[in-house]
């Protein structure tokens, strides 16, 4: 691995993080848009979330710039290498992701106002929706599943938004486990557990069948790419065992005086097993190959 | 319709489509060069040639002559993608050399390979 790779993997790393809050924040703007209380945390959650992923976003771009050129840091802004990948995948994959930022920071703006029915929550939806669409398709602009077909990267764009969402969503059920009544954060956290039912479900599957399109079941035991398969397998399995913990076990028991102490503590675990899925996924796209 | 019956009819839908889906290919691999790896060649060359298995963007072609200093070829990295990429090269004395190239597959992804031939 040389320090190119390093600097990549730290790079997109981060782009999955950011990109992750981005979504997570400005889709928990919509859906707890009646909680007045974390209104205000969520929007500077969700700004600086922004923020963060219009920084990683280039600054995964120059990296990448720099391993192409070989010329030490100077070489992340050579030129001559900045004008070809600008016109290759890589900035496609750039632009699809500003773009989709910038939709999002327009969805962040419409939550301003205090009432947002009607025509504007309508607008809101339809940016929330094209913004996750850019972001998710910018993934599969370039990777592995450009080998294959439209069917796929729609699967991966779908795959993307809904890990990015699920994680993104994280610190939001934090801050209504923390500032709202039992009362509320039992009724908020139970429609959320409704909501990643399916998503969960989506997810694996579509996981599932692109890891099948790309690799026919082959070498998971015997690869580089199969052993970070695995990885990745057991912490989506952890952090399915934490959410259903969440949903039968804690949540229920939340006005019943159950501690919110013990729910904030599993939902950072969940966090930090959620940034290692996305290291485990920056591995697999970046460094390893299902043919390499 | 119930979450649930949505649910398992969008999994249906995907593994439908999953069984009518065939896995991926390998990477892409210089299929061709002129030289052709290994090559002994009497005539003097003038160019090199490379041909890929599918369009990459050739980024970097890099002529070294064994225990000697790189030579200035003078490439310029292509912005579209191509399979076939023509090299000239100056004028080159009888020895070994080895070609190092570097690409940007249709994945984005880095691609570095070399091959090498001798001249008489």
């Amino acid at each position: 691995m040389t320090e190119w790779d390093g600097l990549t993997l730290l790079a997109r790393w981060l782009v999955y993080i950011s990109l992750s809050t981005s979504i997570g924040g400005a889709i928990s703007l919509r859906l707890l848009r009646r909680q007045e209380t974390i209104l205000p945390r969520l929007r500077l959650y969700t700004l600086v979330s922004l923020m963060l992923g219009f920084f990683t976003s280039t600054l995964y771009y120059f990296v990448r710039v720099g391993a192409f050129a070989e010329a030490g840091l100077a070489g992340m802004f050579d030129p001559v290498m900045r004008e070809v990948l600008w016109n290759s995948p890589v900035g496609g994959e750039l632009l699809s992701r500003l773009l989709g930022l910038c939709v999002l920071f327009a969805a962040l703006i419409l939550t301003l106002p205090t009432n947002r029915s009607g025509r504007m929550g309508a607008v809101e939806v339809l940016s929330l929706l094209l913004g996750c669409l850019l972001l998710g398709a910018s993934f599969a602009r370039t990777g592995h599943t450009t080998q294959l077909d439209f069917f796929a990267s729609a699967l991966l764009a779908l795959h993307v938004v809904l890990a990015t969402w699920w994680i993104g969503s994280i610190y939001p059920l934090w801050l209504v486990t923390h500032r709202l009544s039992r009362e509320r954060a039992r009724h908020v956290l139970e429609r959320f557990g409704e909501l990643a039912i399916n998503a969960v479900v989506l997810l694996v599957i579509a996981g599932g069948i692109l890891l099948w399109r790309l690799t026919g079941g082959e070498g998971l035991l015997t690869t580089p790419y199969g052993f970070w398969v695995v990885c990745k397998g057991a912490l989506v399995a952890l952090i399915l065992v934490i959410a259903a913990y969440h949903r039968y076990q804690l949540v229920p028991v939340l006005m019943d005086g159950g501690s919110r102490h013990q729910l904030k503590k599993s939902l950072a675990l969940e966090k930090v097993v959620g940034w290692g899925i996305f290291g485990a996924t920056t591995v697999l796209a970046t460094l390893v190959g299902p043919a390499h | 319709m119930s979450s649930t019956f949505k649910s398992l009819l969008s999994a249906s839908c995907l593994m439908l489509a999953a069984l009518l889906a065939m896995p991926a290919s390998a990477h892409t691999h210089l299929a061709k060069s002129q030289p052709a790896d290994g090559a002994i060649v009497q005539e003097p060359v003038q160019e090199l040639m490379l041909e890929f298995a599918e369009p990459v963007r050739l980024m970097r072609v890099d002529l070294t002559k064994a225990e000697g200093a790189p030579i200035n070829i003078d490439f310029v990295p292509s912005i579209g993608p191509g399979t076939t990429y023509d090299v000239a090269v100056p004028e080159l004395a009888p020895g070994d050399y080895r070609v190092h190239w570097m690409l940007m597959g249709a994945d984005g992804h880095k691609v570095t390979g070399s091959f090498s031939f001798s001249q008489r």
